[in-house]
């Protein structure tokens, strides 16, 4: 279940509507809304969502960038994998 | 604290670095911070290892694993941001295929072998044939890996086959510098990004390949700044989607359009009279000196209507680049990277930007600069400045020079003579040579030749047939012909120094280990160069009589680095790099001591000793004030000039064809390039699974009118034909790009699809650089 923030770039006066909007993301957790930056931390079932959920949050109308910050993979799927598994090559 | 769940501390330190991107803190942070320690967490500095931005990432590692990546909030290149791929990639170790054990080909299948036994094979297959054994690596290789690459084989085989995958990358901006300036590397840096109030882009498709800078530039746009950018291109890609102006230029005209701008400078007497006077001569194409009325002359061919016929380029956006250029108030970047050096026309091309940039005096000023792009994280401190090509020695030396020979053999210890003037094969000619038997050896470090040479079936070709080492992290298409595979380290499983694009060397510490019995590419090469002294190889005797690569503790005691248990114990790497320092000085691009780079978040060269002794970089060279080199009163100086004027050179160079067009039988240019999600030949990227599910398979992207001729929709697959070889893609219409009419794009990250099968291995004659823009094909519906 990774966990991420991201930094959601807006103009000043849609600022609360975009804030509204990746409120309604499922996993998306709106920290911060600071003049034209909105700080996003989002916890998910797993790397795919997570991306998933940047590319939702790319296609907001009145959002202009979404700057990557953080990503703790902890407990996803591949550290869940102990072992690596023997490479075979044909 | 306490009511907290490690999860909870977890979105705590997410929200607190996004503060701390921000220029934020909190009292938090410092929370955060504490129970990340307590939880087992720790953090460490590198750069990313992808593209050539050089990026800081803050590594976050617990219990011996890579779990978390965050933006390095204290590097200057990206303030805490990350693109796509830096954001994944920690988890670019982990893919479940890594390789952990050496193998040796046996019965025509890879088998698991000792580790004595790899590097006993390759040893004996060394000593059948040491002038004929080439080594290929890569602007992956760290500074102490491509610098121990060299000396290896220039100072201990007695040849120079050895070259990087760099040459088929930026090879046109290094022989471009050089033919200018009289010395690689660009003298502007990122600061510039900040302060110009124009960006051109010249076939760079930044928005993608260099999303960091990118974001830089347009975070200034988004907040209203009055910017501009020009997105002068041959298809629309997410560039044109932010740019102001788009410029669609015929493949190859750039050399037309850059011209037609001189000839509008000069024509209307817009160009810097000044600046060029005194910083600047000129030179036909030959190399013959010329006066700024011949080099008008020869511009005549050059005016807004003929440029037109030949680019397709509306005569009023020629007029409008030039007036951009004419505008003294003006602070104008161009950018550059694949467009312009993968060109059978790489180095002039080069020379024609510097040309514009030098007339209109865009250089040397904040904000004002023309700054080549590099695509591999060090592609710059490993390939250029340790210099590890087929001509050349470390530092900016060549090995035609019989001084800078001495010199190389003096600062390693060989004896004298040891060093070989005559230059090795550059890649191209390299592979051609391992076809036709002139190479019947080759070690492959940090790179996968077996997808990004083109001309696959020719270059390849007899691949098979000749004894090839590879070092690798994953299976790739290269180890498919490899007799021995060596599992290599990566990242933050080993030492390592890089040199970004802007001139930045940057440092990071082994933070894990590497899996199984996978060891470092350095401890690769000394060990094999240890079993060839063994073997009583005279190459790996230095003056002495000792072994060549003698390394010493700070005691004097003789460090065994050849076992793998005595290296690591050691930071070989820091040995390697002192070792290297002294040739840096040169051609002015000093480098400071190992530890300094420990401090920092890397600096930029030429760093020189102030004094009270502290280590300053260069944001700009050739300019007094910020280089050292450059003399009280001169201003700006192009100290390196090889006349000894210290002035750069505007170079006459003609618009020339391409070798291939396309005909009635190959109507169509194929255009060949990156994605976003996927670095190179995706051998890493393609290891992450969200990259890999959001861009999982090549495409060939056709202009709208093109696919309607053609029948063809979204989805429908096509063979794409050239004279080569062929491959079938599924269509892609108004998709990522969109190409002009003519003209298609396959992206080459996808290995079941080798779009080098279909490529042209033609080469700018100076720079050796191929030319995977432009070549002739046949779309035919499948």
């Amino acid at each position: 279940m990774p966990i991420s923030s991201l930094i959601i770039k807006t103009q000043k006066q849609e600022i609360q509507k975009v804030a509204d909007e990746l409120r309604r993301l499922k996993g998306t957790i709106v920290s911060d809304v600071l003049d034209e930056n909105i700080v996003v931390v989002t916890e998910t079932e797993d790397r795919k969502e997570d991306k998933s959920l940047w590319d939702q949050m790319e296609k907001i109308s009145g959002v202009m960038q979404v700057d990557l910050i953080y990503h703790n993979f902890e407990d996803a799927e591949e550290n869940q994998e102990a072992k690596i598994q023997e490479a075979e090559i044909k | 604290m306490t009511n907290f769940t490690r999860r909870e501390f977890l979105k705590m330190s997410a929200q607190m670095a996004a503060l701390a991107a921000l220029g934020l803190s909190t009292l938090n942070s410092t929370v955060a911070e504490a129970e990340e320690v307590a939880d087992g967490l720790t953090w460490q500095k590198a750069p990313c290892r992808f593209c050539g931005t050089g990026c800081g990432v803050m590594v976050g590692v617990k219990k011996g694993r890579v779990v978390a990546v965050q933006g390095d909030r204290e590097n200057p290149v990206n303030r805490g941001l990350l693109c796509a791929k830096g954001y994944h990639v920690g988890a670019a170790l982990y893919g479940a295929d890594r390789l952990k054990r050496p193998m040796l080909r046996k019965g025509g299948k890879l088998q698991p072998v000792s580790w004595d036994l790899a590097i006993n094979t390759i040893a004996d297959k060394i000593v059948e044939d040491p002038t004929r054994f080439a080594i290929y690596g890569s602007g992956q290789w760290t500074i102490p890996e491509g610098f121990t690459a060299m000396k290896f084989l220039k100072g201990g085989l007695g040849s120079n086959h050895i070259d990087p995958n760099a040459r088929l990358c930026m090879a046109s901006a290094v022989v471009g510098f050089i033919k200018t300036f009289g010395v690689d590397e660009p003298s502007g840096c990122y600061d510039d990004l900040d302060s110009c109030d124009t960006v051109i882009c010249w076939g760079n498709n930044w928005a993608e390949m260099h999303p960091i800078l990118y974001s830089r530039f347009i975070d200034r746009k988004n907040k209203f700044e009055k910017v501009t950018m020009v997105d002068m291109a041959t298809r629309r890609t997410r560039t044109t989607e932010a740019a102001d102006h788009y410029i669609e230029f015929r493949p190859q005209s750039d050399l037309a359009i850059a011209n037609g701008i001189c000839y509008l400078l000069l024509k209307n007497k817009t160009y810097d009279a000044k600046f060029v006077a005194e910083r600047a001569r000129f030179k036909s194409n030959d190399g013959k000196d010329i006066t700024l009325d011949q080099y008008f002359e020869f511009l005549k061919d050059y005016t807004p209507e003929k440029v037109s016929k030949i680019s397709n380029v509306p005569v009023g956006q020629i007029k409008m680049l030039a007036d951009i250029f004419a505008d003294p108030k003006r602070k104008v970047v161009s950018l550059w990277c694949m467009g312009m050096n993968q060109h059978t026309r790489g180095t002039w091309i080069n020379n024609l930007v510097y040309n514009v940039h030098l007339l209109a005096g865009k250089i040397g000023k904040p904000g004002s600069t023309p700054f080549s792009l590099t695509g591999q994280p060090s592609a710059c401190g490993t390939c250029r400045e340790v210099g590890t090509l087929a001509h050349a020695l470390p530092g900016g030396r060549v090995v035609k020079n019989e001084g800078h020979r001495k010199e190389a053999e003096e600062l390693w210890n060989l004896k004298p003579g040891t060093i070989n003037p005559k230059p090795g094969f550059h890649t191209v000619k390299m592979f051609k040579a391992l076809a036709s038997g002139d190479i019947t050896g080759m070690w492959v470090q940090v790179t996968n030749p077996g997808q990004s040479m083109p001309n696959l079936n020719l270059t390849l070709q007899k691949a098979n047939d000749r004894f090839f080492v590879v070092s690798e992290i994953y299976p790739t298409a290269t180890t498919k012909y490899a007799d021995v595979v060596l599992p290599s380290s990566t990242w933050v499983e080993k030492n390592g120094l890089f040199g970004n694009t802007e001139r930045r060397t940057q440092q990071w510490f082994k933070m894990i280990e590497p899996p199984g019995e996978a060891r470092d590419d350095v401890w690769q090469m000394l060990a094999v160069a240890r079993k060839l002294y063994e073997k009583g190889f005279e190459g790996m005797k230095n003056k002495d009589g000792e072994f060549l690569f003698t390394m010493r503790d700070e005691k004097g005691k003789e460090i065994h680095h050849w076992k793998w248990d005595v290296y690591k114990k050691h930071n070989i790497d820091k040995i390697l790099f002192e070792e290297y320092r002294p040739f840096t000085t040169k051609k002015h691009k000093d480098i400071a001591p190992y530890d300094v780079y420990v401090e920092n978040r890397g600096l930029r060269w030429p760093v020189v000793q102030n004094g009270n002794g502290q280590w300053k970089e260069t944001k700009r060279r050739f300019v007094e004030g910020e280089d050292p080199f450059v003399e009280k009163g001169d201003g700006i100086s192009f100290y390196m000039a090889k006349a000894g004027d210290k002035k750069a050179i505007i170079w006459a160079r003609p618009y020339e064809a391409p070798p291939e067009v396309p005909d009635e039988q190959y109507p169509f240019w194929l255009c060949t390039g990156r994605v976003l999600e996927h670095w190179h030949t995706g051998t890493m990227t393609g290891r992450v699974k969200e990259l890999k599910n959001a861009m999982p398979h090549a495409f060939v992207d056709i202009h709208p009118a093109d696919a309607e001729n053609l029948g063809v929709y979204n989805g429908d697959r096509v063979r794409i034909k050239s004279r080569r070889g062929s491959i079938t893609l599924p269509v892609s219409v108004n998709g990522r790009s969109v190409p002009q009419k003519g003209l298609v794009f396959v992206p080459f990250f996808d290995e079941a699809k080798l779009i080098n099968q279909v490529t042209l291995e033609a080469y700018c004659p100076l720079s050796k650089e191929p030319d995977y823009k432009k070549c002739a094909v046949l779309i035919e519906k499948v």
